[in-house]
């Protein structure tokens, strides 16, 4: 798809997440340092390296209570995004993957939270919130965790590019 | 010769050979912070291709998997004892005629002394 085609609000949000989360490739001075982000195409393409994140999503869900009277109405969806937060620390690597999986999950929140308008990723959402972290299993191949963020957005009806 | 010398010997000159089912990838070992870093190298496999896992219960990402078969050498292959499955890749085609691409080595799925077989994503 040409990259200048115009992007609904969903893909607007998704977006936005990917771009905080490239600010962890760059690294800072008090934390880890993330060795690549990426949004997987259907066949997956990359490889599986230490503190690497993969954000993928789930399908919308209906949020029928935050829905406005209208014609167009405007429907409200929670849309589920994963952060994937792969660890595959070298065999020579003395540090535990549940301190790396710990450092590296907390940096993700900070960096996704860190304005304080964060939950409207830029007014186009109405809040957000950091789910349960879960832990990735890949049968024993590499290590870590789920990072859930589960966005609310409304848009009109008839027309998903356009907040309401 | 003995049988295990010869079993050995095959592992490389018959079963690896490039003119049979083989073909040429490129080890690329991972350096450690601080370690003396290692050089890649062009070695003989055997690459079983297409394999598609599901990662996560979630089943939200799909990654081809490759079984990779080489000599358990640290010349003409690798040798169980250098292998660092923590950052050491293979690069190879992800298809036949592509252009060569670095997967790295996620498992070692079975080992003698002969040779290794390596599970690549």
């Amino acid at each position: 798809m040409p990259v200048t085609a115009k992007r609904p609000i969903n893909e607007r949000i998704a977006v936005e997440i990917f771009t905080r989360l490239q600010r962890l490739e760059a690294g800072k001075e008090d934390t880890i340092q993330l060795s690549e982000v990426i949004r997987p195409k259907r066949y997956a393409t990359y490889t599986p390296k230490n503190l690497q994140v993969v954000l993928t999503q789930e399908n919308p869900e209906p949020n029928p209570e935050l829905n406005l009277v209208g014609n167009p109405p405007a429907v409200a969806y929670d849309q589920q995004f994963n952060i994937r937060c792969h660890v595959l620390p070298s065999e020579h690597d003395p540090t535990s993957v549940d301190e790396l999986i710990n450092l590296m999950t907390a940096e993700v929140i900070r960096e996704i939270t860190s304005d304080n308008l964060w939950h409207t990723f830029n007014n186009l959402a109405i809040d957000a919130s950091i789910g349960t972290i879960e832990q990735i299993d890949t049968d024993g191949s590499f290590d870590g965790a789920n990072v859930p963020v589960t966005v609310t957005y409304r848009v009109s009806e008839t027309d998903p590019y356009t907040t309401r | 010769m003995t049988l295990r010398a010869a079993i050995t010997s095959d592992a490389s000159s018959v079963f690896l050979s490039t003119d049979e089912f083989a073909e040429t990838v490129t080890y690329h070992p991972h350096t450690y912070y601080n370690a003396t870093p290692r050089s890649s190298r062009s070695i003989s496999a055997v690459v079983i291709r297409e394999t598609i896992a599901v990662l996560g219960e979630d089943g939200d990402a799909v990654l081809p998997v490759f079984e990779v078969h080489v000599a358990n050498d640290s010349t003409n292959g690798i040798s169980s004892s250098e292998i660092d499955l923590g950052g050491d890749q293979i690069a190879l085609a992800p298809r036949d005629g592509k252009t060569a691409e670095r997967k790295t080595i996620t498992r070692l799925m079975q080992q003698d002394h002969a040779m290794l077989v390596l599970e690549c994503r």
